[in-house]
């Protein structure tokens, strides 16, 4: 797999660890992994301990984290990826703390199949032959709010700025840029930040690199621009579809494909629209992203691909060297098993060598139901559970996942929706309550 | 172990049953594929994989281990050197002792799977001759034949003509049925004048954009799986069942144009050749009209639609000598405008303005609108 490495972390071993660490007089070091779900979990350890942790040798009760619930799985391995080693930029001179991003492993120490980081760099691994050469980068939406003392947050917003806008009375603004400059502290490169379209709703870039590191940054911006916004009396969130009538906020994963895969490119995409429908539930895996895949905001609905269309799923910009855009993810699910999937349906498009049909040319939201037909276009899911019916019914999908994750992310997200199904909304009662 | 054809015959067919007969027998459980991985039986409760693809060993057709983890066996499906798919299975503490009822299920399931593929190939290829020979009057006569030939007739068309050079027959054949796989419906395949024609099944048109994209591919993938083959073609429009002897003789059309224009080693389609079929033919006045109207329609679908002038602006710009400054002035409009136009009107035609073939085309469209107008 080509690794760009323009983060000059990357190159970090355990020795510069331990000197980063010493020079940097790190008291604290947090080992920082992720459940099946995509949320953030640490263990904070002593800078004593640092050498025993890049060791292998720390361990955490894996019974109590969500997709790790086996019995066997008391006493899991961390294993700190020392590339990954940063100094947090709110650290202070009397309290500096850095974080590892860890692999989890069996207290044998092989890999663990329920960890998403392994899951991801298996999937590189496997795509090592068909894939040679691609490179991902992130376009991530989030909005800030004004923090209120509320139960849930807020989602009110002094900001009326528009795409691409610059306005000085914008908290958010200096906000976002606050933490374009704590990523960059980190190591983690930034190629740009924007407005975007709703009001208080900013979008941040990261450039190509190798998908490990592409999902390893979005984890960091998650947890960096709460912070952030946290100290600057706002409220980040990467919430698919906070505002109903607003526009919802996605990730874009663009594909760049070598010169060498280049003729593979139609293949590629044929995976993507193939398996689009079980991606699905893992790259919107909240039952809110579905009110964000609507025929509004240029959000995908429909397995078509475009050259120029801004709401198809793929899009295809006639440039070289070719990059494939994935519209349809978002930011709320688990960056490593959305990138994982990705990675499976795109190789699976060149080993079997999937055909995507023509180009769509015009909005996607025009498409007529008999026209989508004769051009082969499905539907996206409208839900989690069709969702998870479609992942069922993918083995693709499922085996890029591995079957322990498959059936604890499976397992987790029905019980969601259900509870979802069974909550009784805010809507039911305006429409309902008076009315019967 | 009873008689395996007749654990087949009873169970409805093929692999589905016999996996089900080993499953049973062996208290294990049995996974069934094909050779691009898709699932074709699985029975038993043990706890399986969704495929083997990603725990195999390596691909060879012996009996072998499954990696990562699973304790599985897996062994190839073939018939002669064919490979068919894999059948794997999982679960029973001692494995090893089942290789020979592997092996023999496995055997069964190839005589199935070629059987299910493979039937009268003489009498479906009298089928395909007598449709380009436009024998059958009506599509109902057409399929009831098909059908009595044990061949599933798709609604449409699109015909495929190739030759090969320095092509090992067997292995150009296989390469070319997993490039052209089609829709719904079976494929013809026929022999004239020393090429291969495929007609490949396209319901609906994704299929025929499918199968030209295959075409376009296909010197490439022969390439990548070492075949010491140059390939020329052509490949037509995609037509009604009945109208198949349209689809192949712009086939052949191509594949003469092909040949003619950028010697071997390529696969043209029809319907990008533009003007040449024409001026190949010397086409009648309705030949020329419908030229015209096909290469045009979608510019007017489209201005129609919108409410746009698309085809007003190219029409402007070839009659001004391509002056982007004098097109503007003309419509009154910013020459960024004509420039969006124009990246409008490739998109929508599918053309390249900067393409001399494809100027030509619409040139010569253009012209033959205005004239038989």
């Amino acid at each position: 797999m080509h690794l760009p490495l323009s983060d000059s972390r990357r190159a970090a071993g355990k020795r510069e660890v331990l000197r980063l660490a010493k020079d940097g007089n790190v008291r604290f070091v947090r080992l920082s992994f992720v459940d099946v779900l995509g949320v953030a979990k640490n263990v904070s350890i002593s800078a004593t301990e640092l050498e025993a942790a890049l060791d292998g040798k720390v361990t955490f009760d894996g019974g109590s984290i969500d997709g790790f619930v086996r019995g066997e799985e008391l006493d899991m391995v961390l294993r700190p990826d020392p590339s990954t080693f940063a100094l947090y930029p709110w650290s202070t001179p009397d309290l500096p703390e850095a974080r590892l991003l860890c692999d989890i492993a069996m207290p044998d120490g092989s890999p663990f199949e329920g960890c998403p980081r392994t899951t991801l760099k298996r999937a590189i691994e496997e795509a090592k032959g068909s894939l040679e050469g691609i490179a991902v980068a992130l376009e991530v939406e989030f909005y800030l709010f004004e923090a209120l003392d509320s139960e849930y947050g807020s989602t009110k917003t002094s900001d009326v700025g528009s795409y691409f806008d610059s306005s000085a009375n914008d908290r958010g603004e200096d906000a976002r840029s606050a933490i374009v400059a704590a990523l960059q502290t980190m190591g983690v490169a930034v190629a740009s930040s924007h407005h975007e379209h709703g009001p208080g709703q900013h979008e941040i870039d990261f450039p190509h690199g190798d998908p490990l590191a592409a999902a390893d940054a979005l984890l960091t911006l998650r947890s960096i621009a709460k912070h952030v916004a946290a100290a600057r009396g706002l409220e980040a969130t990467f919430m698919p579809k906070p505002i109903e009538d607003r526009a919802g906020s996605g990730l874009h994963v663009n594909f760049r494909v070598s010169a060498e895969q280049q003729p593979e490119t139609l293949y590629m995409i044929g995976g993507l629209l193939a398996h689009a429908p079980a991606l699905t539930a893992v790259c919107n895996s909240t039952v809110n992203s579905y009110k964000r895949l609507v025929n509004a905001w240029d959000a995908p609905i429909y397995t078509v691909w475009s050259e120029r269309s801004a709401n198809a799923l793929v899009r295809v910009p006639r440039e070289q060297p070719p990059q494939l855009e994935m519209r349809s993810p978002d930011a709320a699910g688990n960056p490593y098993l959305s990138l994982a999937v990705l990675l499976g349906a795109l190789a699976d498009g060149v080993a079997q060598h999937l055909l995507p049909g023509d180009p769509l040319v015009g909005s996607t939201y025009d498409l007529a139901e008999r026209e989508r037909h004769e051009r082969g276009i499905g539907t996206l899911p409208k839900s989690l559970r069709q969702a998870i019916t479609e992942l069922d019914n993918d083995p693709v999908i499922r085996a890029a996942l591995g079957d322990h994750i498959y059936h604890a992310f499976r397992d987790a997200k029905l019980a969601e929706y259900e509870r979802y199904r069974r909550a009784v909304h805010a809507w039911e009662h305006r429409a309902y309550l008076r009315l019967y | 172990m009873p008689k395996i054809s007749r654990v087949s015959r009873r169970g409805g067919g093929g692999a589905k049953a016999l996996a089900g007969h080993l499953a049973k027998r062996a208290s294990v459980g049995v996974l069934v594929e094909d050779a691009q991985w898709r699932h074709l039986a699985a029975a038993g409760s043990t706890g399986m994989p969704s495929s083997v693809q990603a725990h195999l060993q390596d691909n060879t057709p012996d009996f072998q281990k499954l990696r990562n983890g699973y304790a599985g066996r897996t062994v190839a499906i073939v018939t002669g050197d064919t490979r068919l798919g894999r059948l794997s299975i999982f679960g029973a503490n001692d494995l090893d002792t089942l290789e020979h009822a592997a092996r023999l299920t496995a055997s069964a399931i190839a005589v199935e799977l070629a059987r299910e593929s493979g039937a009268q190939p003489g009498r479906r290829r009298t089928f395909w001759e007598q449709l380009v020979a436009q024998t059958y009057n009506d599509t109902v006569a057409a399929r009831d034949d098909a059908a009595s030939r044990s061949i599933a007739l798709a609604t449409h068309y699109v015909a495929v003509a190739l030759e090969a050079e320095n092509a090992d027959a067997v292995a150009f054949r296989v390469a070319v049925l997993e490039a052209f796989r089609g829709g719904e419906g079976d494929a013809g395949f026929l022999e004239r004048s020393g090429a291969l024609i495929i007609f490949v099944p396209a319901s609906r048109e994704v299929d025929a954009s499918n199968t030209r994209a295959a075409a376009a591919l296909l010197q490439r993938n022969l390439q990548k799986q070492q075949l010491e083959v140059r390939i020329t073609g052509g490949v037509g429009s995609r037509v009604a069942a009945l109208s198949l002897q349209r689809s192949l003789a712009e086939a052949e059309a191509a594949l003469t144009i092909s040949r003619r224009l950028y010697g071997s080693g390529r696969v043209a389609i029809y319907e990008e050749l533009g003007g040449y079929p024409l001026l190949l033919s010397g086409g009648d006045s309705n030949a020329m009209r419908d030229f015209a109207r096909r290469i045009l329609a979608p510019l007017r679908a489209y201005d129609e639609k919108h409410q746009t002038e698309l085809e007003r602006t190219l029409r402007l710009y070839f009659s001004v000598g391509e002056n982007v400054k004098t097109v503007a002035a003309e419509l009154n409009v910013h020459r960024h405008t004509v420039f969006y136009r124009l990246r409008q009107i490739g998109e929508i035609c599918g053309c390249k303005l900067d393409d001399p073939h494809d100027q030509l085309t619409l040139r010569m469209a253009i012209a033959i609108d205005a004239l038989t107008a």
